[in-house]
C-alpha cells in the first residue's frame, strides 16, 4: 500500500543535507573520537588496577567495546525527536502533513539518508580500525564475516528500535510544545541504559537483568555484544527476538500516541 | 467540491498572570483559557470556483484553511473536500490538493530547486511524460526554469513564491489552497502571481481557496468572498453584492475652475435629498451621491452648474466597506 519508492527521495534529501553540513558531521566525529579516547584512558586505569580481566572483559575487549559502542551509537542516531519537536514548535509540521506520505516513514527515510553517510564515512573506518587493533593485539586477524553480518542485522533492528523510541518522544511535543529539557533527559537515559557508556554486565545483576529487557539494551548493547562474541548461539537469537519485539511494540506505541496527539496539534505562529 | 458544516475549532491556551508570582503560580497550577478560533462556520464551494477568505488578523482564516487541508482537527462539525474527510483520510486526500502557505515553504531548503521537483514527482507519483509536460506549463506561467539550479535558500521571496506555487501545482490538484500567497511581494510579482493563479484556475478548472489581506487579490481573482471575523462568518457572497449591500453611495472627485451657484441646494432640488453631499476644499470638490442615481445624470447637472478642469468617478471603495465591517465587528466585543 505504501510504495517505498516515494520515500527514496527523503533518504536522498537526508544524505544530501548531511553532506551539505559535512563540517557538522566532522565536528561530531572529532567529538566522539575524543570521547572514545577519554573512555579508553579511563578504563585503562581501571584495568591497570585490577589486572587481567574485569567481569569477563579483558582490556582489549573493553577497547573494542568503547569504540564499537560509540560507532554504533553514531550509526543508529536518529533526528526524529529533534525534527518532530522543532517542526511542531515552529509549525512547519504542516508542510509534512500536506504530503501524501506517512509521517513515520518520511522521517525514517530522512534518517536513513544520513545513516548511509555515517556508515561510509565513520563506521567503516572505525571497523577497520578495530580489526587492525585486534590484529596488533593478538597477532592474528579476528575478522568474522558471520559476526559482522549478524552485527549489521542486529544494528538495523537497533536503528528501528531507536527510531520508534525517538518518534514516541518527538510526538510528546504535540502536548508539551517545547521539548528541549525533556529530550536532554531522554538522551542521558538512553546513553546510560543502552549500555553504550558502561557494559550492562558491569551493573549489579539485579539492575542489569531488567535493564537488558528494556528497549534501551536493544538499541546498542545487543549488536555490540554480538560482534564481540559475548553472545552466541541461542543468546543471539533471543536478543534479536527481543529487539524485534521492541520494534513492534514501539511502532504500535508511536502510532497510538500519534493518533491521539494529532488532535492536539495547534500550529503555533501562522 | 467542498462542504463545510458547522465547523468549530477551539484551542486551549495557557494563561499566565504577570510577574514572578504569576510565573510560579503557572508552574504548579497553570490556568487555561479556551480560544474559539472558528465558531460554527458552514459553506460550500463548487468545482472551478475561486473563493477568497478575508478578515482581520487572528480572525480564523488560517485555522479554517488548516482544517480544510487536514492539518488541524475540527473540534466539531463536518468537512468534506473532493469526497474525502481531510483528517481521517489524510494520506489519500492530500494527493488531490495543493497547498501554499505564504509564510512557509515546501521547497527543500538546502538543495537546488530542481531537486524539490524530482522529489515531488516521486511523492505524488507523476509519470515522466506528464512531469515534463507539466513543468513546461508551469515554467510558462511562472517562469521557474531560470531558478532551477539555485539552492532554495538563495532565492528571493518573489522567486520562492513562484517556485512554491509551481510545486503545489505539479500533480494537478483538484483543489488549491493559498494562505496569503502574495504576502510581502512587490507589485509586479503580485501581478504575475495573480495572473498565474487565474490561468491555472482556467486551464485545469482547479478549485481555489485563498486567504489574503490584499483586496486586489480578491478583486482580481475571487468569484466569491467569505468574510470571517472573530471566528464567525460575517459575510458570504460576491464582491459585487458586497458593494451593493454595504457601499450605498458613489463619489465624484473634481477640480473646479469656477463656481458661482449653490450646488448642494440645486442638486438636492433636482434629485431630492437622497444622500447628496457636496463639499469644497479650495478648488477640490467632492460629491457623494446615492448609487441609485445614474452617474451620467448627476454628472450632466454638475457640469452645468460648475466649470470643471478635471474629474473622476469612484465606486465606493471595498477597502472602506471592509474596514467599516471590521470596526463594527469589534464594537460587539
Amino acid at each position: 500500500m505504501n510504495r517505498i519508492k516515494a520515500y527514496i527521495p527523503f533518504s536522498k534529501g537526508g544524505f544530501l543535507t548531511a553532506i551539505a553540513y559535512r563540517t557538522h558531521i566532522l565536528g561530531f566525529l572529532v567529538g566522539e573520537l575524543l570521547f572514545s579516547f577519554i573512555m579508553y584512558y579511563l578504563w585503562k586505569t581501571v584495568f591497570a588496577n585490577t589486572g587481567g580481566t574485569l567481569l569477563g572483559f579483558t582490556f582489549s575487549d573493553m577497547v573494542v567495546f568503547i569504540f564499537l559502542s560509540n560507532a554504533t551509537r553514531f550509526l543508529i542516531h536518529s533526528e526524529a525527536t529533534y525534527t518532530v519537536a522543532e517542526e511542531i514548535v515552529e509549525g512547519s509540521i504542516s508542510m509534512r502533513l500536506i504530503k501524501p506520505v506517512r509521517l513515520d516513514l518520511s522521517l525514517m527515510f530522512t534518517d536513513l539518508g544520513s545513516t548511509i553517510l555515517t556508515f561510509l564515512l565513520i563506521f567503516i573506518p572505525m571497523l577497520i580500525g578495530i580489526e587492525i587493533y585486534r590484529f596488533v593485539e593478538f597477532g592474528v586477524w579476528m575478522i568474522s564475516p558471520i559476526r559482522i553480518l549478524l552485527f549489521l542485522f542486529s544494528a538495523s533492528l537497533s536503528f528501528l528500535v531507536n527510531f520508534y523510541f525517538d518518534l514516541c518522544f518527538g510526538f510528546m511535543a504535540f502536548f508539551l510544545k517545547n521539548l528541549w529539557g525533556f529530550s536532554i533527559l531522554k538522551q542521558s537515559m538512553v546513553n546510560f541504559l543502552s549500555g553504550s557508556m558502561i557494559p550492562l554486565d558491569f551493573l549489579p545483576k539485579i539492575f542489569a537483568d531488567p535493564i537488558k529487557l528494556m528497549p534501551f539494551a536493544s538499541i546498542s548493547y545487543t549488536p555490540v555484544m554480538i560482534f564481540m562474541g559475548k553472545y552466541s548461539g541461542m543468546t543471539v537469537f533471543n536478543a534479536m527476538a527481543l529487539q524485534i519485539f521492541w520494534v513492534i511494540m514501539l511502532y504500535l506505541l508511536s502510532a497510538l500516541i500519534f493518533s491521539i496527539a494529532k488532535r492536539y496539534l495547534s500550529v503555533q505562529g501562522g | 467540491m467542498i462542504t463545510v458544516e458547522n465547523a468549530v475549532k477551539e484551542f486551549k491556551k495557557v494563561v499566565k498572570q504577570p510577574g514572578l508570582k504569576g510565573s510560579v503560580q503557572a508552574l504548579f497550577k497553570p490556568g487555561y483559557e479556551i480560544v474559539h478560533a472558528v465558531s460554527d462556520i458552514s459553506f460550500e464551494v463548487n468545482k472551478g470556483e475561486i473563493m477568497g477568505f478575508i478578515g482581520p488578523n487572528g480572525a480564523g482564516k488560517s485555522t479554517m484553511i488548516k482544517m480544510l487541508t487536514g492539518i488541524l482537527y475540527p473540534t466539531a462539525g463536518n468537512i468534506t473536500v473532493a469526497g474525502y474527510n481531510p483528517q481521517k483520510q489524510r494520506q489519500q486526500y492530500v494527493q488531490h490538493i495543493g497547498v501554499v502557505f505564504g509564510q512557509r515553504t515546501q521547497l527543500w531548503w538546502d538543495l537546488p530547486l530542481s531537486e524539490t521537483f524530482t522529489v515531488l514527482k516521486e511523492i505524488y507519483r507523476v509519470q515522466q511524460k506528464e512531469f515534463e509536460q507539466r513543468m513546461g506549463y508551469l515554467n510558462e506561467v511562472l517562469d521557474i526554469a531560470p531558478l532551477m539550479t539555485s539552492p532554495v535558500r538563495t532565492l528571493s521571496l518573489g522567486q520562492r513564491m513562484r517556485a512554491d506555487l509551481a510545486a503545489a501545482m505539479l500533480h494537478r490538484p483538484k483543489v488549491l489552497f493559498l494562505d496569503e500567497p502574495t504576502i510581502g511581494l512587490d507589485v509586479v510579482v503580485k501581478d504575475n502571481i495573480r495572473k498565474a493563479i487565474a490561468n491555472m484556475n482556467k486551464v485545469d478548472d482547479t478549485t481555489i481557496i485563498l486567504t489574503t489581506h490584499d483586496l486586489a487579490d480578491i478583486e482580481l481573482l475571487s468569484h466569491r468572498i467569505m468574510m470571517i471575523d472573530h471566528g464567525k462568518l460575517v459575510y458570504q457572497g460576491t464582491l459585487h453584492d458586497l458593494k451593493d449591500k454595504y457601499g450605498k453611495s458613489k463619489k465624484i472627485e473634481f477640480v473646479i475652475s469656477d463656481i458661482t451657484q449653490p450646488v448642494q441646494q440645486l442638486l438636492a432640488d433636482r434629485f431630492g435629498q437622497r444622500g447628496i453631499e457636496f463639499a469644497l476644499d479650495q478648488d477640490k470638490g467632492t460629491l457623494i451621491y446615492d448609487r441609485s442615481i445614474p452617474s451620467a445624470m448627476i454628472l450632466k447637472e454638475l457640469l452645468e452648474l460648475v466649470s470643471i478642469k478635471d474629474i473622476s468617478i469612484k465606486e465606493s471603495d471595498v477597502e472602506a466597506i471592509i474596514k467599516e465591517i471590521y470596526m463594527t465587528g469589534d464594537k460587539h466585543e
